[in-house]
């Protein structure tokens, strides 16, 4: 082999391998990106979701009066709170979080049965505090789902999916929109 | 006496409405020709084609004629580069500063000067071996033996050029790629402070002023432009007093405006950021840049001439990736969304070690790292995505172009 072919076969080999690694390194960086875009945007909506929490327990203290017979579901409210407060992960508190939408979601219908409780004054403050937050918490909820929804992408396409599985990255869940908000607006004619 | 020529007219389908006066050359030939209505817009046509031929063929003679020229004269740029590198020692600067600079100077500029340098020479080479022109005055007949090695040198260092070149050329904007795809959009009304991305509608601050590079077009010599326009991009023909021919300039204009999305707006201030018309830029350096790609009617100044322009106006859609920061300027009953404002980040960020001790920079230029983005396009984020794509490939195949053409030169011209 002549000096000048082992010059470009040495310079191939040289420029192919440096743009591998730099390829490497850039698909590396952009999943440690997209990972802490999703912690980036929790800590975002966890500031406001920690607000709507801590209503949590006055309304629950404000409805028991009235709602005897659903003592399970206010129980069940009340430990997927403290659950959330001890989770150790953003998955997790995801998971949580959307078992408590639910949870409220539920308790919403039932005291739709209780006429003394809505005209109840306390009541009546607590929900809007709790709607008031609830028009921040969807905007910044579509963020964080856009932030899962990238990683998510990220995470299971190819080549990344890979990298991901020996940085053993898993699917994260979708911060679910409340029952109440997917309603469709009832048309009276 | 000569013919004016009322009515419509298209050149490259851009419409121009009005009389409009002929002068010189092609007055005559417009007028020679048929002067019936009906056929005046196809003369005009052929009248426009026969002139952009003949300033192809003069351009291309003329950069034949410098390419030459600059050829022949490659040792002598390789020399003065290194006789003029030193001259930072007269800097006012410390004396250990302008040490530094002077053996930076003399490493870097004379590499940098045969790395452009070298596909032309690899041109003039290919010249030599398929119509046997000369490649070189100079070195050639004071000292022939030198010619293979300054060839070879200049090959050499072509390469490592375009593919160190390329690399950073490609690698800048890659990473701003990266930033398009990962940013999740965020929504005005609940924007973080930081980098964000936003989509939305461009919509006019009322009262805003607007500031203009060169002769802006609120300067009275423009026709037709807009008067609610946000950004503007041109460039225009400009006669001074006593001259006879034309300089080209360009203009810039921008003003602060609001992007509105479903959840309300958010201020904009773009001062100062360059306009791209589309991202095929040689050598990418910045990731600040204002994309605008739509066409739009030319408009021409008052001397009948226009030239590429482009146009931000209200109610046109908005990709935007800027740094969130607090308007200090903002009025007190400002709340939400309002108290904030994107612009280019005023923070600067710290250079690589190695960057400090090749070039001396301990801090990045403004728009070189890649989390410093403004980038704004008139489209949506997968329009954006397309043309900083495009943009990639272009830098790519020039840059493997460079490359492969000086390495061409170094293998054949070898001594070895």
């Amino acid at each position: 082999m002549g000096i000048a072919s082992t010059i470009v076969l040495i310079l191939v080999v040289l420029v192919v391998g440096v743009a591998m690694g730099g390829y490497v390194i850039s698909l590396y960086n952009s999943l440690i990106q997209v990972k802490n875009n999703i912690e980036k945007a929790w800590n975002n909506i966890d500031v406001l979701l920690q607000q709507r929490h801590d209503e949590l327990p006055k309304l629950i203290d404000a409805v028991r009066g009235y709602m005897e017979h659903e003592k399970s579901v206010l129980e069940k409210i009340t430990k997927l709170r403290v659950g959330y407060d001890e989770a150790a992960s953003i998955e997790e508190k995801t998971k949580i979080e959307n078992q408590l939408n639910r949870e409220v979601a539920r308790m919403r219908h039932v005291w739709e049965s209780y006429p003394d409780l809505k005209s109840s004054q306390n009541f009546i403050q607590l929900m809007g505090r709790i709607s008031a937050l609830e028009s921040s918490i969807a905007d910044r909820r579509e963020f964080f789902n856009d932030s899962v929804n990238i990683y998510n992408i990220q995470i299971e396409r190819f080549p990344e999916m890979f990298l991901a599985r020996m940085m053993s990255y898993q699917k994260h869940p979708f911060l679910e929109v409340p029952v109440e908000t997917r309603q469709d607006v009832k048309i009276k004619i | 006496m000569w013919a004016v020529f009322p009515g419509r007219y298209h050149y490259n389908l851009i419409t121009i409405q009005g009389n409009h006066a002929r002068t010189g050359f092609w007055r005559v030939v417009a007028v020679a020709l048929d002067n019936d209505k009906e056929k005046t817009r196809s003369t005009n046509f052929v009248v426009n084609i026969i002139k952009k031929i003949l300033m192809m063929i003069a351009g291309f003679a003329l950069i034949g004629v410098f390419g030459f020229l600059i050829n022949f004269t490659i040792p002598v740029f390789i020399a003065l580069s290194f006789i003029l590198a030193p001259l930072v020692l007269f800097v006012e600067k410390p004396l250990l500063e302008r040490l530094k600079n002077c053996l930076r100077s003399v490493l870097i500029v004379p590499f940098l000067v045969a790395g452009i340098l070298a596909p032309l020479r690899a041109i003039f080479v290919a010249l030599h071996i398929f119509f046997e022109m000369p490649v070189d005055v100079i070195v050639e007949d004071f000292y022939p033996a030198l010619l293979p090695w300054l060839n070879t040198g200049l090959g050499a260092v072509g390469t490592v050029f375009g593919i160190v070149g390329g690399f950073i050329a490609v690698f800048l904007p890659l990473r701003q790629l990266r930033q398009v795809v990962n940013l999740p959009t965020s929504k005005a009304r609940s924007a973080a402070l930081g980098l964000a991305e936003f989509e939305g509608v461009a919509r006019r601050v009322e009262g805003e002023k607007r500031t203009a590079e060169n002769d802006g077009p609120d300067s009275g010599r423009w026709v037709g432009m807009p008067e609610d326009r946000i950004l503007f991009w041109g460039t225009k023909w400009v006669r001074e007093e006593g001259e006879e021919g034309h300089t080209i300039s360009s203009i810039q204009e921008w003003s602060r405006f609001w992007l509105e999305d479903d959840t309300g707006r958010i201020l904009v201030d773009p001062q100062g950021v360059e306009f791209e018309d589309a991202l095929g830029t040689i050598f990418f350096e910045s990731v600040r840049k204002i994309l605008l790609t739509k066409k739009r009617n030319s408009y021409s100044d008052n001397i009948g001439h226009n030239g590429v322009t482009r146009l931000l106006i209200p109610g046109d859609p908005v990709y935007l990736i800027g740094s969130v920061e607090i308007n200090e300027d903002a009025p007190p009953e400002a709340s939400d969304s309002e108290r904030l404002i994107i612009r280019p980040s005023s923070e600067l960020k710290q250079t690589a070690i190695w960057r400090r001790w090749l070039l001396g920079d301990a801090e990045k230029s403004p728009g070189t790292d890649v989390s410093d983005i403004f980038f704004l396009a008139d489209g949506n984020e997968n329009e954006a995505y397309e043309a900083l794509k495009k943009g990639i490939k272009s830098v790519a195949v020039l840059a493997t172009v460079w490359a492969a053409s000086s390495l061409w030169l170094f293998l054949y011209s070898a001594p070895w």
